[in-house]
Formats: structure tokens, C-alpha cells, sequence
């Protein structure tokens, strides 16, 4: 059943009135501000920024060091004795390196590997 | 309430910085650890090729960020001096001055990594019969060695 035209055209008037962003009968038109369309992007554009700069900083910044194990007296009688030519100082001081590469290698390995 | 937002997702970023960080750092600690044993098990074996080559990756290995640039720089400075000691077994002292150049070129200090790569450098170039410039090499050995045993025996 088919509404009668002036029917028709008040139901449409009544739909358009209520309809939102329409200015309502006493209140002003909510004005078009194109700054929050720019906000829209410009906030998520600059907090993925900031992320991506916090994520490349905490990558990049290089460890301070905590130093390496101390040499021991033997090591460096050892060196010493290599650097003038000692007999048999050449063996003496592959043996005493061999000790504190170990030791190096068990404090790095302490250092990164179970966390700082 | 925006810039609190950023603040969270920074921090977390920031974590997960640090988390690749501490990944990268075990990551190379287990391969220098590994290359490290290799060299010396397959050197001992008297596999000299197989103990370059584990030590030339020792050396040439890239250290990451997460890792303190002084230990990597020492890591480093100990398989280039093994290179050269290697070298110097297979009667090849030009590649051992090399290598120990390479190693001095990483940053010379006062600590036995510098003193061996002096020790070794001298070495070569005495085999090599450059003997004034090996004289010097081993000076400059005693000197870092000498200071590191002042240090040794005050304490």
C-alpha cells in the first residue's frame, strides 16, 4: 500500500530533519574543522616514529664493559720472558694464554649468555 | 592520555630493543666460544688449515651491539695473535706479521692482548730478518708487559 504523496513528503521531511549533522531548528551547524582529518594521521605517524627510534636505540646503543678477567703474575713472567727471548718461553706463555683464555671465555660467557 | 600512550609503547619498544640486544650478545658468545675450542682441538690435531679457519671466523666475526665493544675488540685481538702463532708454526711469517698487524690495527692498549700481538709482530719480522724493527716490536711488548706486572704486583 503506497503512501499518499503528501504523506510521502511529510515522512521525508521529518527523516531529513532528524537526520544527523543536519543543523537542528535553534542550534548552530557543527562547523567542518579540517585539523582533525591531519590529527587523524599525523598522531599515529609520529607515534610510530618514536617507536621505531626507541626500538633502533635500544639496538644500537653498544654495552658498557665490565671489564675482563686480570692477567695472572705467571702470565706476564711468561710474556716477559718471550719478549727477551727466553728458552722455551714461547711454550710457557701458550700454556699460561691458554689458562686465562679460558678465563676470559668463562667470564664472557657469564656476561651474555646467562644476562648481564 | 596520548602522550602517556607513547610513553607505554616507547618503553615497550625499548624492551624489545633490548631483548634483540641480549639475543644477538648470546648468540655471539656461543659462536667465538665454540670457534675458540675448534681451533685448539683441531690445531692439537695438527690440522693447521682446519685452525685458520676457525680462527679466521673467530676474528673476522662481527660484534653486535649488545656486546661491550672492549670484549669484542679482545676476543678478536687473541684470534688474530693465534693466527699469527699459527702462521709462525707453518713456517709462513710474512701472513703471521700480517695477521698480527691486523690485530694491532684493531686498537693497541695496555693489556696482554696488545703485548702478544707486539710479541708475535716481532717474531715474524724476525724470521723475516727485518731485525731492527723486530727489537722494536719486543720494546714495545716488555713496555705494555712490564707496566701490566707494576700493576700485577702492587696489588
Amino acid at each position: 500500500m503506497a503512501l499518499a504523496p503528501e504523506r510521502a513528503e511529510a515522512v521525508l521531511r521529518r527523516v531529513l530533519e532528524a537526520a544527523p549533522g543536519r543543523p537542528q531548528a535553534g542550534r548552530p551547524a557543527a562547523r567542518h574543522r579540517p585539523g582533525r582529518a591531519v590529527w587523524r594521521w599525523v598522531v599515529p605517524a609520529a607515534a610510530a616514529c618514536a617507536a621505531a627510534a626507541a626500538l633502533l636505540l635500544a639496538v644500537s646503543l653498544r654495552a658498557p664493559s665490565a671489564g675482563l678477567p686480570a692477567p695472572s703474575r705467571e702470565l706476564l713472567r711468561a710474556q716477559l720472558a718471550a719478549a727477551r727471548g727466553g728458552p722455551a718461553a714461547g711454550a710457557a706463555l701458550e700454556k699460561e694464554m691458554g689458562a686465562y683464555r679460558e678465563r676470559m671465555y668463562a667470564t664472557l660467557g657469564h656476561r651474555y649468555r646467562r644476562g648481564r | 592520555m596520548m602522550v602517556r600512550r607513547l610513553l607505554v609503547l616507547v618503553l615497550l619498544c625499548m624492551a624489545a630493543g633490548c631483548g634483540v640486544r641480549g639475543a644477538a650478545a648470546r648468540a655471539w658468545t656461543a659462536q667465538v666460544q665454540d670457534a675458540s675450542v675448534r681451533a685448539d682441538q683441531v690445531r692439537a690435531r695438527g690440522d693447521l688449515a682446519g685452525a685458520r679457519g676457525a680462527l679466521i671466523g673467530l676474528a673476522t666475526l662481527s660484534v653486535p651491539a649488545g656486546v661491550a665493544a672492549d670484549d669484542g675488540r679482545a676476543v678478536r685481538m687473541d684470534a688474530f695473535f693465534r693466527l699469527a702463532q699459527l702462521e709462525l708454526q707453518d713456517s709462513n711469517p710474512k701472513a703471521a706479521r700480517d695477521w698480527a698487524e691486523r690485530g694491532l690495527a684493531l686498537g693497541a692498549r695496555r693489556d696482554v692482548f696488545t703485548a702478544n700481538l707486539h710479541l708475535a709482530h716481532g717474531r715474524a719480522l724476525e724470521a723475516l730478518g727485518v731485525d731492527l724493527e723486530a727489537q722494536a716490536s719486543y720494546h714495545r711488548a716488555l713496555v705494555v708487559t712490564e707496566a701490566l706486572l707494576g700493576t700485577a704486583l702492587d696489588q
